[in-house]
């Protein structure tokens, strides 16, 4: 009782954001296929992560998912979090094969990852893989095919594929005066 | 031209099981033969005074369709759109069958409100039979896209597209280096 008061203590004083055991208990009753190391914690909020394995499977760590992320899974995708990786809100991973986010990443808002390769691709989903601490800005697009290496950064609203060394910064195309 | 890589899938249809949020007129309305996925926000229609028209169509969680006075929107048989595609409809919106529009896609023939007192011009959109739009694509008002075109994810569309084509947005470079720590 003691333990759970001084939990609540600490989940008020750092506003609601260090994973409360409330939290957890919920991360239980996530949907769909799913298994790895950790417990996943979402935060507070409206609506709730949508997790959906489907006939694939989802893999995540000791994971924060903050309000509005989906994952979903097509067909036999898989996807794997890892530890430490937080997803802030509206944020949304796709895998039709695979998606692989390594440990420590910070997932900004509205992101999309997906391993969809575009359109004309001869092969529709190619995986994605990013690294440990990698760092992907606001509104940003990853596609498939992309292998993101360690401690990359991704500036907001790039779209991004291709293959990228550690320690990389990303950025797209600023918009231009037209008339 | 390549199949359309998001055909419905059987689960798809039997996970159909949402029902959407109405807002307005519905005697103008014919969304009977559309099927809405389930999940959270449900998909808003909304009528302001327009006339809406949908055919069998997939339409995911969190879509907003909206017509407003005098606008049309028609959507053919056998297209989805994905959770988070919006559509505006002031003045016409066509979308034809067969097509795709991925996660948060943006059709919109209006420009929502006027610039320095500029009067508001609302230009009509067309898009084709197998048209497939990607994720974050955004269609912008006056644009004709022809048939199976490919408008690839992240994409600004102001001007038209012809059949077949592919667009693509420009794609982010490498700006910069960390040092390693």
């Amino acid at each position: 009782m003691i333990t759970r008061f001084a939990q609540m203590l600490r989940v008020l004083a750092s506003g609601g954001r260090q994973y409360s055991p409330v939290a957890y208990a919920f991360g239980a009753l996530l949907p769909g296929r799913r298994g790895g190391a950790g417990p996943v914690a979402w935060l507070r909020g409206w609506p709730m992560p949508d997790v959906r394995a489907g006939a694939g499977a989802i893999e995540l760590g000791h994971v924060g998912l903050y309000p509005g992320v989906k994952l979903h899974c097509r067909g036999a995708g898989r996807m794997v979090i890892g530890d430490g990786t937080f997803l802030n809100r509206d944020a949304r991973i796709f895998a039709g094969g695979t998606v692989t986010v390594g440990r420590h990443c910070m997932v900004s808002w509205q992101t999309v990852i997906t391993d969809f390769a575009g359109f004309d691709a001869t092969a529709q989903f190619a995986p994605v893989v990013l690294e440990d601490e990698v760092w992907i800005g606001n509104r940003a697009i990853i596609l498939g095919g992309t292998r993101l290496g360690r401690g990359c950064v991704v500036a907001a609203g790039a779209v991004v594929q291709g293959d990228f060394p550690a320690g990389s910064i990303l950025a797209g195309k600023p918009a231009e005066i037209v008339s | 031209m390549s199949e359309n890589i998001f055909p419905l899938l059987p689960d798809d249809l039997a996970a159909a099981t949402g029902r959407c949020q109405f807002k307005g007129d519905r005697a103008t309305a014919n969304i009977a033969r559309a099927r809405f996925g389930a999940g959270t926000p449900a998909p808003l229609i909304n009528n302001e005074g327009g006339r809406i028209s949908l055919g069998e169509i997939f339409i995911a969680a969190g879509v907003r369709l909206w017509a407003h006075k005098g606008g049309v929107l028609a959507i053919g048989i056998n297209t989805v759109l994905d959770a988070g595609v919006e559509i505006i409809a002031w003045s016409s919106v066509t979308i034809g069958t067969n097509c795709y529009l991925g996660w948060d896609a943006l059709v919109m023939d209006t420009d929502l409100h006027s610039v320095g007192g500029r009067p508001l011009v609302n230009k009509p959109v067309v898009i084709g039979d197998n048209v497939r739009i990607g994720a974050r694509a955004m269609i912008l008002k006056g644009v004709t896209i022809g048939e199976g075109a490919v408008i690839q994810p992240g994409s600004i569309v102001t001007r038209d597209v012809p059949a077949g084509a592919e667009v693509r947005p420009p794609a982010a470079a490498v700006k910069g280096r960390l040092t390693p720590a």
